[in-house]
């Protein structure tokens, strides 16, 4: 699905942590986002999302949130539990 | 062809070929053959005139992998492009510059029981690693159980053994090496889940036979009970679980001859959250024969499977041929082909 280019890594998250299929899945996220099923593989509408949200994008921007800190943002996005996440926050 | 020779078929030829592939699999398996708007949707993805062919716009689906970063840095025997990357480099290029949906690390041989010696070190990179990416990272391998037996491991072997009329020491040793094999999976998984694992992959369980595909389960059984929220994917080796013992059962189901939507209840019950199918390429026969077979197999394990289903794609495996360089053409297409007609909840 592109993974952080779109929304592949979200629906992945979906997928593992609550077993959901892969309509399941991108039903899930596309209603997190707000946005329609065909839009989460829309580079033009998930960039600005993703930027927006601060939950990683795929080109480098100096200073914007990506690795542990966009995965704490997807966590409470999604309403997930994510285990380096957590033991990242134990460790505050 | 499933070894990866360019070939011209004529229409009648391919549509010969998918007849008989599903014919087969539903044969094997006792399961319904496609249909008649499947076959045609099938004969339309495989004759498309494009070199490269895709799903329509949102039929995408995502792509878990097993190790594939590690093709970056590895070499040919590991299907590798041999670029001096470290671990985190070329995981982070897979993830930011190819896109992957998931991310994987594990050890160069691809198997758990040489990370014990090991663990620390692994522990640690997938730490490092875990802190700067952004899509789920698992920690993946291959259970491997033929390395528990000798010279390469603790217990007689069984192919020396049965050849000698040796049955019950066989099927004894297979039995003990399954049981090292769990305790080293749970090991290891246990040890992984310390330093926040997102997700473990038993990839390509049985390879071994039932015995193999035993530890696995019992592994991921054991490993949802310790640590629940530690995802796990469990892919098959093959189409059918080989019988090299015969007689292992899984909470009284036999293991022996299951077919992929029976191996998909089984991992299932276990607590894997994601079964991986695995179909292998008759490298004689024509990628529409092979890839309608896959097809057939993998229509019913997504329609009857409790967990999203993965259909794995890597060389020889699913319709993809037998090669180092998979064809462009064959691979769009068994990719098409699984997702738009198998219902491949991912690849």
């Amino acid at each position: 699905m592109g993974g952080i280019r779109t929304s592949g890594d979200l629906v992945a998250w979906m997928q593992i942590t609550r077993r959901m299929k892969i309509h399941e899945a991108k039903a899930y996220v596309a209603k997190k986002l707000k946005i329609d099923l065909l839009d989460l593989t829309n580079e033009e509408v998930m960039r600005p999302i993703r930027e927006e949200l601060g939950i990683g994008v795929v080109t480098s921007v100096a200073g914007s949130p990506k690795g542990i800190r966009a995965k704490m943002k997807i966590a409470e996005l999604l309403d997930i539990s994510i285990r380096s996440v957590d033991l990242f926050r134990s460790q505050l | 062809m499933g070894d990866g020779e360019r070939l011209w078929l004529s229409e009648s030829d391919i549509k010969t070929d998918i007849e008989d592939g599903t014919a087969d699999a539903a044969k094997r398996a006792n399961i319904p053959a496609l249909n008649e708007d499947e076959k045609k949707q099938l004969f339309d993805i495989i004759a498309d005139p494009a070199r490269i062919v895709s799903v329509n716009p949102g039929e995408e689906v995502i792509v878990t992998d097993d190790g594939c970063s590690m093709s970056f840095y590895s070499g040919q025997d590991g299907g590798g492009v041999g670029i001096p990357l470290s671990r985190m480099q070329a995981v982070l290029t897979y993830e930011r510059a190819s896109g992957g949906d998931t991310t994987s690390i594990g050890h160069s041989d691809y198997s758990f029981k040489p990370v014990k010696p090991i663990i620390n070190f692994e522990k640690n990179d997938y730490y490092n690693i875990s802190m700067v990416t952004t899509a789920p990272l698992f920690y993946g391998a291959q259970p491997n159980m033929g390395l528990y037996f000798q010279p390469d491991g603790p217990c007689p072997n069984p192919s020396e053994l049965l050849p000698a009329g040796k049955i019950a020491e066989a099927l004894q040793a297979q039995e003990d090496a399954a049981d090292h094999l769990t305790r080293d999976l749970v090991y290891v998984g246990k040890k992984m889940a310390e330093v926040g694992c997102e997700g473990l992959n038993f990839d390509t369980s049985g390879s071994a036979g039932d015995a193999d595909f035993l530890a696995a389960l019992r592994a991921v059984e054991t490993l949802k009970q310790a640590v629940p929220d530690m995802p796990i994917l469990m892919g098959a080796s093959g189409e059918f679980v080989i019988g090299m013992h015969g007689d292992i059962a899984y909470k009284k189901q036999r293991l022996a001859g299951l077919y992929p939507h029976e191996q998909a209840k089984v991992v299932s019950d276990a607590g894997a959250d994601i079964f991986g199918l695995a179909i292998g390429t008759n490298t004689t026969r024509s990628v529409a024969w092979n890839l309608s077979r896959t097809v057939t197999f993998l229509k019913e394990a997504t329609a009857t499977s409790p967990v999203p289903v993965h259909a794995n794609v890597g060389m020889g495996v699913c319709g993809i041929p037998m090669m180092e360089q998979t064809p462009i053409d064959s691979v769009t297409r068994v990719s098409k082909a699984l997702v738009q007609i198998g219902k491949a909840d991912g690849l």
